[in-house]
């Protein structure tokens, strides 16, 4: 008994000393790092920047570089990978003058090669959002530095090679890395997935663990870092910043006060006002490009009768729904296009006015209300449409019209809107729905919902032969002369406000909390890339 | 060891229905409620025809028993499915979750134990009232405290207000870079003793206090009052008196003879509780952010990723019911009367 009493002590002893001594030979006290650690509310999807059209768009504008980057606020372009570009007259040639100074992770100079093999790789494979190039013709390689892209016909190539998605540029070396025998061998996807990194951006991929973290490590060797004055880059950025997944909101924010995080996501918006009393945090809110919309049933009486339309309109209480359906974090809508995009125009509210609203329903010949109850539905679940629902019903019984809220799943819901095209009675009468953007054109929400070439989701079932000619001529000017695509767009936006064949209610507004030492995050947040946090740009104190 | 082969078999044959029965049911569970998988699969800018196409990839379109055969068919084969989230393989992950929740677990359980044991004999022995009511107080509270609420509370005292505990996570990710800590077993405490770094030592044990502790209370308070009422049992049998009589010291009357006749029981009902430790495990884990495989299935099922909820959970059922086989046979081992 003694004796293994004895061999316990010396054993234990045995392991204190050797740990004490080891300690101090192998451990030795790294120049501390600045850690910045993001909770993020979804795990990431893939590592492939070809195909990857979901939530690694969180750390994909960091890893890897796009030609240009898009600032959505003036509609400008930050130089990317490219340092410049022009198009020809007819907008059909793009000619793009690459930086000389880029490097990949892999120390491989960015050539235009690299520009050439990557899309070429995207654009066959075809998945995500490759869609986005198909205007393109073909690549050509003039000289290193020196790309054109030849277009089928004019789009703003621009803002294709500024997409949050199918646009960024990678080493053509992945081939030799992946062991495959061409860019789209699914050999190079695998070896991608394993959480491999090809690169420029100003963070590398060291660690992949999907479901719980990713870490990105500063890459020393970013030509950003050393450009003076260049708006996407920062002395202050963190050495390494870490995406963690907490999916959450109540654990984000307990996580977020115990210091364990430095940035939250999301977390319940009723926290917010204590958030922003206290001078240990800082919130920042920002536009996005989501809206949501009330389409309404162009064909099926009553709502095929622009009176009762526009009464709808007038009846609607836009600044109680953004209150008390979205706690505040949202603006008042005017016309279909999001207030942060470039095409948006202050001009196109309806006034909250049930007055008028009154005396438009007798106009239309309802001055009793309508005798029938409308159907409105809305995706299930949801909370921000289901209080929105609430406040739209009580408010149009006021002026004679009762309202079904039914909530339905969104394929449910779909499958009810299609048939309005064929038969529109069986269909609904009001849809809440949310829409947000693939490019950063407003050609998505114009075309995407109203044009009568979109089935799809065009489901207030509008036909304005004229109006869809007027969007199509807008995007083609788009690249080639803004200004002249800025008045067409304005006009179609006016031809839907005087057509109502939707209301727009309102465009939603995000927000993230962060620990007051990190600075600048309002500019390290991009509508254009929404969730992504470009740490590159932050200014970390301490 | 008084165990005979067919006792065995019998015991592993019954293991194989119950996790059986678990897996069916529950495959049948995630089938029936009405949820729409598929969006998940074809990710959040799919078309309708995309949709679709998940549909029939997940063979969701199929009758509940032929999808239960796909699954049962590859089940067998060791491919227990990709998550629909990442498309990592759910065997893999939750072989990777695995060792967090055992070292909370594993030390929650030996703790307990010990520290209810040496409770429960105390409290048995009578030192004093107050003494034993404190002690009770501990077993009636760690027994009925529900392990949600003690988890926020206490994470809410030391992690947020007091802040001298971590409040949650396993690891503090820039002490592991700084110091170049890579999981090898993915036992951490393990892995940071065969690198020798004791700065993620001291760090991994500081986040397994909170979690410990909450994982601890259930069976502590069971063993605490199982243990106190067995050996006032045991304390007015005839040789007991008897070796009070002959002079023994009462310390080793307690812990060498008195503690023989009492571990047996508790061992087992230890090891009942163990699935209960199980399900706490998800809770505590979730509350503290600790990734084991109740965080793993809790996530999953916030996302409904059916195949990740299935694998987890079949896995809990196959610990749980391989523990029990275990205590059954350490039961026959401790006690010599006991024949299997």
């Amino acid at each position: 008994m003694r004796r293994i009493w004895l061999l316990t002590i010396i054993i234990l002893i045995l392991v204190i000393v050797g740990g004490i001594a080891g300690y101090y030979t192998y451990y030795k006290p790294a120049t501390p790092k600045k850690v910045v650690i993001y909770a993020s509310l979804s795990e990431m999807t893939t590592c492939d920047p070809s195909t990857e059209f979901s939530n690694s768009i969180m750390w994909l504008p960091l890893v890897y570089e796009t030609l240009l980057w898009y600032n959505p606020f003036n509609n400008s372009f930050i130089p990317g990978l490219a340092v410049s570009y022009e198009v020809s007259e007819d907008g059909l040639k793009w000619t793009f003058h690459l930086r000389k100074n880029a490097v990949f992770h892999d120390g491989t100079p960015v050539t235009a090669y690299a520009v050439k093999a990557s899309i070429e790789r995207t654009v066959k494979l075809g998945q995500g959002a490759a869609y986005i190039w198909a205007p393109l013709d073909k690549i050509e390689v003039v000289d290193d530095y020196t790309v054109v892209f030849y277009l089928k016909y004019p789009a703003p190539v621009n803002k294709i090679a500024a997409a949050p998605y199918a646009s960024y540029i990678f080493s053509p070396k992945v081939v030799e890395y992946a062991n495959a025998s061409n860019m789209t061998d699914p050999k190079v996807a695998e070896w991608l997935n394993k959480g491999n990194d090809v690169g420029s951006g100003p963070y590398k991929l060291v660690k992949w663990d999907p479901e719980n973290e990713v870490i990105l490590e500063k890459f020393d060797k970013w030509w950003g870092w050393k450009e003076p004055g260049y708006p996407l880059a920062s002395s202050e950025a963190p050495d390494v910043f870490i995406i963690k997944i907490i999916k959450d909101a109540t654990t984000q924010e307990r996580m977020l006060k115990a210091g364990e995080i430095d940035i939250a996501e999301y977390i319940p918006p009723e926290t917010l006002e204590e958030f922003k009393k206290d001078p240990n945090f800082v919130v920042v809110t920002q536009p996005t490009f989501q809206n949501l919309l009330l389409l309404l049933n162009t064909k099926k009486p009553p709502l095929d009768n622009l009176l009762v339309r526009k009464a709808i309109a007038h009846a609607i209480p836009y600044e109680d729904i953004v209150k008390v359906a979205r706690a505040g974090l949202a603006k008042v809508a005017s016309g279909p296009i999001p207030y942060a995009m470039w095409g948006h125009f202050e001009e196109f509210r309806y006034e909250y006015n049930l007055t008028l609203a009154r005396e438009l329903m007798a106009k239309a010949g309802y001055p009793g209300g309508i005798n029938r109850t409308l159907l409105l539905v809305y995706t299930a679940g949801d909370i921000y449409e289901q209080r929105t629902a609430e406040l739209i019903r009580s408010s149009l019984a006021q002026i004679g019209i009762n309202i079904e809220i039914r909530p339905l799943s969104w394929e449910e819901q779909w499958a009810l809107a299609q048939k309005g095209w064929e038969d529109p009675n069986a269909a609904q009468d009001l849809f809440i729905f949310y829409w947000w953007p693939d490019v950063l054109s407003p050609i998505t929400y114009l075309y995407g919902m109203f044009s009568s070439e979109n089935k799809a989701f065009n489901l207030c079932y509008y036909e304005n032969p004229e109006f869809d000619k007027l969007i199509m001529e807008a995007y083609k000017y788009e690249g080639i002369d803004p200004n002249k695509a800025l008045e067409l767009y304005r006009k179609a936006q006016k031809m839907l406000y005087d057509d109502v064949p939707a209301i727009p209610l309102w465009d939603m507004i995000d927000f993230r909390v962060a620990k007051a030492r990190i600075g600048n995050l309002e500019n390290a947040m991009n509508p254009s890339y929404p969730t992504a946090i470009l740490a590159h740009v932050l200014k970390v104190k301490g | 060891m008084p165990v005979s082969k067919t006792y065995i078999i019998k015991r592993v044959i019954l293991l194989i229905l119950v996790v059986l029965g678990v897996l069916v049911i529950t495959f049948i569970i995630t089938r029936i409620i009405p949820a729409r998988p598929e969006l998940l699969w074809a990710g959040p800018h799919a078309t309708i025809e995309q949709i679709e196409r998940a549909r029939q990839e997940l063979h969701l379109n199929e009758p509940i028993y032929t999808q239960l055969y796909y699954y049962l068919y590859d089940f067998f084969r060791g491919n227990w499915g990709v998550s629909w989230r990442t498309r990592q393989p759910v065997l893999e992950d939750i072989l990777t979750y695995l060792p967090a929740t055992l070292e909370l677990a594993i030390t929650a359980f030996l703790l307990a134990f010990l520290l209810g044991v040496f409770l429960g004999m105390i409290s048995a022995r009578g030192y004093g009232r107050f003494t034993e009511k404190i002690i009770s107080l501990i077993g009636i509270i760690g027994a009925s405290m529900p392990v949600f609420w003690l988890g926020l509370i206490l994470q809410t005292i030391f992690g947020i207000w007091l802040q001298i505990l971590p409040a949650g996570n396993r690891i503090d990710s820039k002490l592991a870079l700084a110091t170049g800590f890579r999981p090898i077993t993915n036992f951490y405490i393990i892995d940071s003793l065969i690198q020798l770094n004791i700065p993620v030592l001291i760090d991994v044990l500081k986040r397994m206090i909170l979690p410990v502790t909450v994982l601890m209370m259930y069976p502590l308070g069971l063993t605490i009052r199982m243990t106190r009422s067995l050996a006032i049992e045991v304390l007015s049998e005839n040789y007991v008196k008897a070796l009070e009589t002959w002079g023994l010291s009462s310390r080793i009357i307690s812990y060498k003879y008195i503690l023989k006749n009492v571990l047996a029981p508790i061992i087992t009902s230890l090891g009942l509780s163990f699935g209960y430790t199980l399900t706490g495990a998800l809770m505590v884990e979730i509350i503290f952010v600790y990734p084991g495989i109740g965080y793993y299935i809790g996530m999953a099922l916030l996302s409904l990723d059916y195949p990740a909820v299935i694998g987890g959970v079949v896995f809990i059922a196959i610990i749980y019911s391989f523990i029990n086989l275990v205590t059954d046979l350490i039961h026959a081992w401790i006690d010599p009367r006991v024949k299997l």
